[in-house]
C-alpha cells in the first residue's frame, strides 16, 4: 500500500505541474483529472474510502466533466500543448521550486490513520455526523447551491439579453 | 505471485465479452423477426458464427487516423472507454465478485461518471463538426439522466441500509424491491435505456443529421472497442438493475444456480431493450430533456424524501452496516 | 488483486487496439484522412461556438450531482440515536434544491425551444 500511496503523491506532483504551467484549458484538465485521481487514491490508501469516493464522484465525475464540457464548446485555434516553449518555461521552473521545496523538508513522515475495530467505519460514522450536531455545516451548503444556482442562472441570462450578448 | 490469481480477471472478461458477441447477434435477430424478415442466417447454422464473422472483419479492416485529429486522444478514448465498461463489472455480484467492495455502488456510480470522458474526448478529437455535435448532445443527456439514476440509487440504498451490492441479494429475500419501490424501478429501467444512449433516446446518433455521432471518424478496430464497450454497458445496467430489484435468494449449497437466475433475469431485461428499440420512435431532443428535469427530477426528489423518512417514521429501519 | 483487476482490464483492451492496428492493410490517403463531409472539403472550424443552452445544463447536473453527494450519508445518519434531526435536516436540503429547480423552471432555464 505504501508503494501506491507513493505514486499518489506522484500524481498529485506532476498533476499540479501540469495545471499551474498555464498550458490551453483542454490540456490542464488532464493535469487536474491526475491530480484528481491520484488524490482519491491517496485517501483510499489510508483507508479512508467514502471520502475518497465521494471525491472522485463529485470532482471527477461532476465538476471536470463539465469544466472539460465548457472547454470543448470554446473555440481555439491553436491550443498550446507542454511541448510549446511557453508553457515548457513554466514546467521547468515549477520543477526548480520543487526541487527546492524538497531540499528543504528533507525527510517526510507518513501518518497512518488505523482506526481501532467497529462495527462502523470511522470515515462513515463522521460523515453522518453532518446530519446531527454537523447539521449547521450542511444548511450552509444548501445554501450555497441554492445560491449558485441563481447566480449562473442570472448570468446565462445576461448572456442571451444583456451587453455580453454574443 | 500466483498464475492462477492473473487468469481470474480474465474469467470475468472473456465471458463478457463473449455476451457481448451474441447480444449484437441477438438484438439484429430479434429487429429481423420484429419487421417480418430473417435477420443473419447464413454463418453458421441459423446465422450463430455472425457475431465471429464481424469481429474479424472489424479488426483486419483499415482503421483510420484522421490527419486533423488529436492523435494521442482519438486512440486513448476507444481505450478508456472499454476499459472502463470492463471495470464497472468488477463489483458486481453474480454473486461472488471479483472485486469485494463495502461501498461497491459508489464505486460504480464514481467510475460510470467517467464514460463521458471517452465520449467528449472522442467527439472533441476528431475534429468534426458531426463527432463534436454528437459528443455535446450525448454528454449533456448522460450527465441529466445520471442525476435521476444517482437519486433512484440513494432510494434502493435507504431501503437496504448498505452500499454493499451483495447485500441487496439480502435485503430482497423475502420479496423484490421491484413491489415496494415499482415507481422508482420504472423510472431506473427508462433512465437506464437514456443513460446507454439506446433508441428511443439514441440522439446522438441520429442518423439523418449527425451520421453517427461522436464516433463517426472512427473505422475498424477503434470502433469495434466503442462498440463493445456501448453492448457490454447494456448488459451491465441490466444486470444492475436485476440486483437492485428483482435479486433472486443466493442459494449456498449451488451458487451457480443464482448467477444462472441473475443473468436470465438481466438477458429478459437486455431483450426488453431490443423489443422497445423496435417499438418506438426516436425522441425529440427537447421532449428528452424535458422528460429528465421536468418529470422523474421532481418526482425523484419527492420519492428520496419519502425513502429517507418512511423507514424511520414506520420503525423499518434497514440493519446499519 | 483490485490492481490485477484493473490492470488486466487495461491490458486486454491495448492488446485488442494493437492488433487492430497490426493485422489490416494500411493504406491511407490524403481523401481518406481529411474530416468526415458529404462530399465537399470541411468549410470553417470544427470547433463550434459557445452554447449558453448546454452550458446551463452542465451547471444543473453539478448542482444536482453535489446534493446527491450531501444526500449520499443518510443511511448513516438515519441510523443516529436522535431521528428528528437527520429527517428536518434532510427535508430542509431536498427543499432547498427543489425550489431552486422550480425558481429555474419558472425563469424558462428547462426550456429549449424559444
Amino acid at each position: 500500500m505504501a508503494y501506491i500511496i507513493f505514486l499518489g503523491l506522484f500524481g498529485l506532483v506532476f498533476g499540479m505541474i501540469g495545471v499551474a504551467s498555464n498550458p490551453s484549458p483542454y490540456y490542464a484538465a488532464f493535469g487536474l483529472v491526475l491530480g484528481a485521481a491520484s488524490g482519491c487514491l491517496i485517501l483510499s490508501g489510508f483507508g479512508i474510502t467514502f471520502l475518497s469516493l465521494i471525491l472522485f464522484l463529485i470532482y471527477l465525475g461532476g465538476m471536470m466533466v463539465v469544466f472539460a464540457y465548457s472547454a470543448a464548446m470554446a473555440a481555439e485555434p491553436y491550443p498550446e500543448a507542454w511541448g510549446n516553449m511557453s508553457v515548457v518555461f513554466y514546467v521547468l521552473f515549477y520543477c526548480v521550486v520543487l526541487g527546492m521545496g524538497l531540499g528543504l523538508v528533507d525527510s517526510i513522515d507518513v501518518l497512518s490513520i488505523v482506526g481501532e475495530f467497529s462495527v462502523v467505519r470511522s470515515d462513515w460514522g463522521g460523515v453522518s455526523v453532518l446530519y446531527y450536531s454537523g447539521g449547521w455545516l450542511l444548511l450552509i451548503l444548501g445554501w450555497v447551491l441554492l445560491i449558485t444556482l441563481f447566480v449562473v442562472l442570472e448570468v446565462t441570462r445576461a448572456v442571451k439579453y444583456g451587453s455580453m450578448c454574443l | 505471485m500466483n498464475i492462477i490469481n492473473a487468469l481470474n480477471p480474465l474469467t470475468l472478461i472473456i465471458p463478457i465479452l463473449l455476451a457481448v458477441a451474441f447480444l449484437t447477434l441477438l438484438e439484429r435477430k430479434i429487429l429481423g423477426y420484429m419487421q417480418l424478415r430473417k435477420g443473419p442466417n447464413i454463418v453458421g447454422p441459423t446465422g450463430l458464427l455472425q457475431p465471429v464473422a464481424d469481429g474479424i472483419k472489424l479488426f483486419i479492416k483499415e482503421p483510420l487516423r484522421p490527419s486533423s485529429s488529436s492523435q494521442i486522444m482519438f486512440l486513448m478514448t476507444p481505450i478508456l472507454a472499454l476499459t472502463l465498461s470492463m471495470i464497472l463489472w468488477t463489483p458486481m455480484p453474480m454473486p461472488t465478485p471479483i472485486l469485494d467492495m463495502n461501498l461497491g455502488i459508489l464505486f460504480l456510480l464514481a467510475i460510470s461518471s467517467l464514460m463521458v470522458y471517452s465520449i467528449l474526448g472522442s467527439g472533441w478529437s476528431s475534429n468534426s463538426k458531426y463527432a463534436l455535435i454528437g459528443a455535446l448532445r450525448a454528454v449533456a443527456q448522460t450527465i441529466s439522466y445520471e442525476v435521476t439514476l444517482g437519486l433512484i440509487l440513494l432510494c434502493t440504498i435507504l431501503l437496504s441500509g448498505t452500499f454493499t451490492p451483495l447485500n441487496f441479494m439480502y435485503t430482497q429475500e423475502l420479496m423484490w424491491l421491484l413491489l415496494p419501490a415499482w415507481p422508482m424501478a420504472t423510472m431506473w429501467y427508462i433512465s437506464t435505456l437514456a443513460e446507454t444512449n439506446r433508441a428511443p433516446f439514441d440522439l446522438t446518433e441520429g442518423e439523418s443529421e449527425l451520421v453517427s455521432g461522436f464516433n463517426v471518424e472512427y473505422a475498424g478496430g477503434p470502433f469495434a472497442l466503442f462498440f463493445l464497450a456501448e453492448y457490454s454497458n447494456i448488459l451491465l445496467m441490466n444486470t444492475l438493475s436485476t440486483i437492485l430489484f428483482l435479486a433472486p435468494t443466493i442459494n449456498q449449497t449451488a451458487m451457480q444456480l443464482t448467477t444462472m437466475n441473475i443473468m436470465m433475469k438481466a438477458m429478459v431485461l437486455s431483450s426488453l431493450f431490443l423489443w422497445v428499440r423496435a417499438s418506438y420512435p426516436r425522441f425529440r431532443y427537447d421532449q428528452l430533456m424535458h422528460l429528465v428535469w421536468k418529470n422523474f427530477l421532481p418526482l425523484v426528489l419527492a420519492t428520496t424524501l419519502i425513502y429517507i423518512s418512511f423507514p424511520v417514521s414506520m420503525a423499518g429501519l434497514p440493519p446499519q452496516t | 488483486m483490485t490492481i490485477l483487476a484493473l490492470t488486466t482490464a487495461l491490458i486486454i483492451t491495448m492488446i485488442l487496439l494493437l492488433v487492430s492496428f497490426w493485422l489490416p492493410l494500411m493504406t491511407p490517403d490524403t481523401e481518406k484522412l481529411s474530416p468526415y463531409e458529404c462530399g465537399f472539403d470541411p468549410l470553417g472550424s470544427a470547433r463550434l461556438p459557445f452554447s449558453v443552452r448546454f452550458f446551463l445544463i452542465a451547471i444543473m447536473f453539478l448542482l444536482f450531482d453535489l446534493e446527491i453527494a450531501l444526500l449520499l450519508p443518510t443511511p448513516w445518519a438515519n441510523q443516529l440515536t436522535s431521528t428528528t434531526t437527520p429527517l428536518l435536516l434532510a427535508t430542509t436540503i431536498i427543499t432547498l434544491l427543489t425550489l431552486g429547480l422550480a425558481y429555474e423552471w419558472y425563469q424558462g432555464g428547462l426550456e429549449w425551444t424559444e
